[in-house]
């Protein structure tokens, strides 16, 4: 009888463990989302997982009013956007330092090609808005279609499919030379 | 005259996908976990120095009440005190406090006070040591000594003065106490043989 109080005594968990099995979950699921995310306003490796970590950081002190999943994503992407737009501000001159070297520049002519593109894609994004920015960055990344990155972003979806409309139309105007054969 | 196509979506989802696609390096997730663990630490600590300034705050609360409230009780009267004080016992009946005559004071206390003051007023004043007594039986000593005063009661009238004689006690002698016999048992008795 003893010895089987005890094992179900062993079967519990507590508040603070199941809390951190489900961080860990969130964080195995998020790590690449918060990183991409970073990653495209700074286009830094190491800055951009500066930021995903502090930004996860951010979410671990308040996890508890963030258990839902969907919320934590969407919670998580706004935060690594808004941390990621202060490191840039800040730390300028390295944004510009990475845009002269690009990140995986190989010394063929090849690579320096496929540089210059990634360079002069980038560029083409940085001369979008904000709020166009996030969206086509999102959308570049995993795959996220219209729904999905309502719900990132707590916007209808109609705004949403507007402001990826606009987005796209001003990427294909500054980038129409890249339809030339490579 | 600019003759260039416009970029199809396929090939700006495609180099989109391309930049954006970057893998964090292997060693990501484990700086975030250490990371998540300084946190942890961090915030255990900070929860447990929380804990303690607000056990000493409570503490200190705790202590300052029992000062306050130890501070505003009556204190004791000190023997000085009591040496200093006087009783006053008027001359004439106590008055009687008609409650619906003026609106005067309401509490208990302020009755008793102006019911002094006014007293004093017109009472020859008699210079007495102060006698301790319980507080139930202040006003039934007071209302004796009023009346002794007025010599209404005599103080020694409990006891009469034969009292402090020794009390003797006279024997108790009864009378001899004759008995008959009833007539007819004697009857009966000469019957028998």
């Amino acid at each position: 009888m003893h010895g089987r109080a005890e094992g179900l005594a062993g079967g519990f968990v507590t508040v603070d463990q199941e809390l951190e099995r489900e961080f860990e979950a969130r964080l195995t699921e998020c790590s690449t989302l918060a990183f991409r995310v970073a990653y495209g306003v700074l286009r830094h490796r190491e800055d951009a997982e500066d930021v995903a970590q502090e930004a996860f950081a951010k979410a671990y002190r308040s996890f508890r009013q963030l258990r839902d999943r969907d919320r934590f994503r969407a919670w998580l992407v706004r935060m690594a956007w808004r941390m990621a737009l202060d490191r840039q501000r800040s730390n300028r001159r390295r944004v510009a330092r990475e845009e002269r070297v690009a990140p995986d520049a190989a010394s063929s002519h090849d690579g320096i090609v496929e540089g210059e593109r990634a360079a002069l894609l980038w560029q083409a994004i940085d001369g979008l808005s904000e709020k166009l920015r996030i969206v086509i960055v999102l959308a570049g990344i995993q795959g996220h279609d219209i729904k999905e990155i309502a719900a990132l972003l707590d916007l209808p979806e109609g705004t949403v499919k507007s402001r990826l409309f606009l987005a796209r139309q001003q990427l294909k105007d500054a980038l129409s030379w890249m339809n030339e054969p490579r | 005259m600019d003759e260039r196509a416009p970029l199809s979506d396929d090939v700006l989802d495609r180099e989109l996908q391309q930049a954006l696609g970057v893998e964090p390096s292997p060693e990501f997730a484990a700086r975030v976990r250490m990371r998540l663990a300084t946190e942890a630490i961090a915030s255990t600590w900070g929860t447990r120095s929380w804990a303690a300034v607000a056990a000493v705050a409570v503490t200190a609360a705790a202590a300052a009440m029992v000062l306050t409230i130890g501070s505003g009780r009556e204190r004791p009267a000190t023997p000085a005190a009591i040496a200093t004080r006087t009783l006053s016992i008027s001359g004439t009946a106590a008055p009687r406090i008609d409650a619906s005559a003026s609106p005067g004071p309401t509490s208990r206390s302020e009755r008793r006070a102006s019911f002094a003051a006014s007293r004093a007023d017109r009472t020859p004043r008699l210079e007495l040591p102060d006698v301790i007594v319980p507080a139930g039986q202040e006003r039934a000593l007071r209302m004796f000594a009023e009346a002794a005063w007025q010599q209404r009661v005599q103080p020694a009238s409990g006891s009469s003065p034969a009292s402090e004689e020794p009390l003797e006690i006279a024997p108790i002698e009864p009378a001899p106490v004759d008995i008959e016999p009833l007539p007819q048992m004697a009857a009966l008795e000469g019957d028998r043989p």
